[in-house]
């Protein structure tokens, strides 16, 4: 489950700006369903918010991100992102996260999660800021149908450092900040898109917080798009913020651009101004990490000299799949989707073949793939031995 | 989805798979195709340069096909021919190697996995006695070998657990089950030195490969197969 939760760090006149486009522009969510390790590089501009003290600036961003989900759901992600400020308000800025999650199952009917990430943000000059938190949730998840209906904690501690400088004059300010709560939540799974709409209720040391969530995320052809509504109950009043992000797939499988945009958040382990931002990123992904999950090449049955082989990737992003080996004169088969994974039968006489995919042109051995070897030429082959009966399986 | 929708479905499916399948059968290359293949996808003198290394190999009484398969695979890659010979000498002399150490066999698919598991550090001795325990299963344990070293299980162990899996399974599905199995343990945070000292126990307590691999994380002893949201591949997954 790659829901993420907003995590993050005191904002304030000056870093605010940076500060809101480095939660904006942090990791979210794979672009790979099982993870990848992609480089992004882009522009983006903090909106001031009317009667707010914060200014607009404009930065130019770069960040490299990885996550990595095994099929039951266990993963890791991280990322550094930083800014590059283009004009004399804002400061440059950098921030990192890092992150997994766990989960255990009790057969089918219940299963527990734990999240949790660790953020940091520095910003430099005219106004020093560094903030670092860590976040934790802990989750039962019921499955009913194609919903899921989940209890949530949410757990939340990290401290800021401000510096005020005024020619000889530096006064620094520290401060803690903590939240924690929970509340109930319902995932609504329709086919590539999942709705999602809880509730929160948060103690901080500002008061208590009541926060309602609608979000929705869907994909199709290789695009992504994430949109949140939340409305916020806080003890300085009510406020409605959102957040949207849409990736598309760039004249290939491997670059993207992402659009972001949002209000802020009056998170309580965020304390940011009101305020906007945007920002648009060209991304391209340097390694896309394979499944770990069913092997991908079966033998149905006996055929007359041989057997039927049933090649199998899972892929929901990529455009075209093919198999190649030694079987087809290593010409490419194009493979046909199946829901969420790519098929093809092809017969096979009784021999030890290598193979492997093509996955929207680029060479791809799934980690499940028996029989790995090196190709001599600094690839990998999956390996399928179709016995001389062809029989067994 | 309606009925009339999954029949459809099924239709349209089947239809292509047809399709598909009927051209996976016609790109097959024969063994004379072979030869033809790379005097089309060479130049003339590394064709003839290929063509000596198959014509040595023969000679030699080693298997000429997989020679062939690899040089059509180089091409497919866009290898320079300048790459793809050196790959041909070393890979012909691995499979006389393999070849001399399963007692002199000319079945190509225990020449080409014995090959493979000697690239994998599997030992000469290792693979002598593999063939000689695992009879016709002999490829597919060769390769299951090889998967296990290179998962980082010592040899001594991992010989160990092959000859557990070759008394406990039967035919090549068993023994297939071995690798992923250890991968499920490893995935869920086990050395794979541990994890095949644990599948070795488990295959001597009576549990099959099958219930290890599809066990919940920390269970060996499941019969039932947890499916938790978004891994049933019966499914849609949700997008991440």
């Amino acid at each position: 489950m790659r829901i993420r939760r907003s995590t993050g760090a005191t904002a304030l006149a000056g870093g605010a700006g940076a500060i809101l486009l480095a939660l904006a522009l942090r990791p979210a969510s794979a672009l790979g369903q099982w993870g990848d390790l992609r480089i992004e590089v882009g522009g983006s501009h903090a909106f001031a918010a009317s009667g707010s003290q914060i200014d607009a600036a404009t930065y130019l961003t770069a960040g490299l991100q990885v996550d990595r989900w095994t099929p039951s759901g266990n993963g890791v992600f991280g990322g550094v992102f930083g800014g590059l400020a283009l004009d004399s308000i804002g400061g440059n800025w950098g921030s990192f996260v890092l992150g997994g999650e766990a989960v255990a199952r009790a057969g089918r009917a219940v299963e527990f999660a734990i999240s949790g990430s660790v953020y940091g943000f520095a910003v430099g000059g005219p106004f020093v800021y560094e903030a670092l938190t860590a976040e934790v949730r802990p989750e039962i998840r019921i499955p009913v149908g194609p919903a899921v209906i989940v209890f949530y904690g949410e757990g939340g501690k990290g401290s800021s450092n401000i510096e005020f400088r005024r020619t000889d004059l530096v006064k620094a300010f520290t401060q803690d900040l903590w939240h924690y709560g929970g509340g109930p939540e319902l995932q609504l799974y329709f086919g590539r898109a999942v709705t999602l709409a809880s509730y929160g209720l948060l103690k901080t040391a500002g008061g208590t917080y009541h926060r309602g969530e609608f979000q929705v995320r869907a994909g199709a052809a290789g695009s992504l798009l994430a949109a949140t509504i939340r409305v916020w109950d806080t003890p300085l009043g009510t406020e409605t913020t959102g957040s949207f992000s849409v990736t598309v797939p760039l004249g290939g499988p491997n670059w993207f651009a992402r659009v972001v945009g949002g209000r802020t958040d009056p998170d309580p382990l965020v304390q940011s101004q009101p305020g906007g931002q945007g920002g648009l990123v060209i991304g391209r992904r340097l390694v896309r990490f394979g499944p770990g999950g069913p092997t991908p090449v079966v033998i149905l049955r006996s055929t007359t000299g041989g057997v039927a082989a049933r090649f199998r990737l899972e892929d929901q992003v990529a455009e075209q799949v093919e198999v190649l080996g030694d079987f087809s004169g290593w010409e490419p088969q194009a493979m046909v989707r199946d829901g969420q994974a790519w098929v093809l039968e092809i017969p096979l006489a009784a021999g030890t073949y290598h193979f492997g995919f093509l996955v929207d042109g680029e060479w791809f051995v799934p980690e499940s793939a028996p029989g790995q070897v090196s190709d001599d030429w600094g690839q990998v082959n999956a390996t399928i031995v179709v016995p001389e009966r062809g029989d067994s399986r | 989805m309606t009925y009339d929708m999954k029949v459809k479905r099924s239709l349209i499916l089947a239809a292509v798979l047809a399709a598909v399948f009927a051209a996976g059968s016609a790109n097959a290359l024969l063994g004379q195709d072979r030869a033809a293949r790379i005097r089309e996808v060479y130049s003339p003198e590394a064709a003839a340069q290929i063509e000596a290394v198959v014509e040595a190999a023969r000679r030699n009484g080693v298997p000429v096909a997989p020679l062939y398969d690899k040089a059509i695979e180089g091409a497919a890659k866009n290898v320079p021919a300048a790459r793809v010979l050196p790959a041909l000498r070393e890979y012909s002399g691995r499979m006389e190697r393999a070849q001399g150490l399963l007692g002199g066999t000319r079945e190509v698919a225990w020449v080409v996995a014995g090959a493979d598991a000697l690239l994998k550090g599997v030992a000469g001795e290792a693979l002598t006695s593999i063939g000689q325990d695992a009879g016709a299963r002999t490829p597919v344990a060769l390769m299951v070998m090889g998967d296990l070293m290179e998962a980082g299980v010592p040899a001594e162990r991992a010989m160990e657990v092959m000859r557990e899996a070759l008394v406990r399974t039967t035919g090549e599905e068993g023994l297939l089950d071995v690798t992923p199995a250890l991968r499920r343990m490893v995935r869920d945070g086990a050395l794979a030195t541990d994890a095949a000292g644990r599948m070795l126990r488990a295959m001597r307590d009576g549990v099959s490969l099958r219930q290890i691999r599809d066990a919940a994380p920390g269970r060996l002893d499941t019969s039932v197969r947890p499916v938790p949201q978004g891994s049933d591949p019966t499914r849609d997954r949700p997008p991440v």
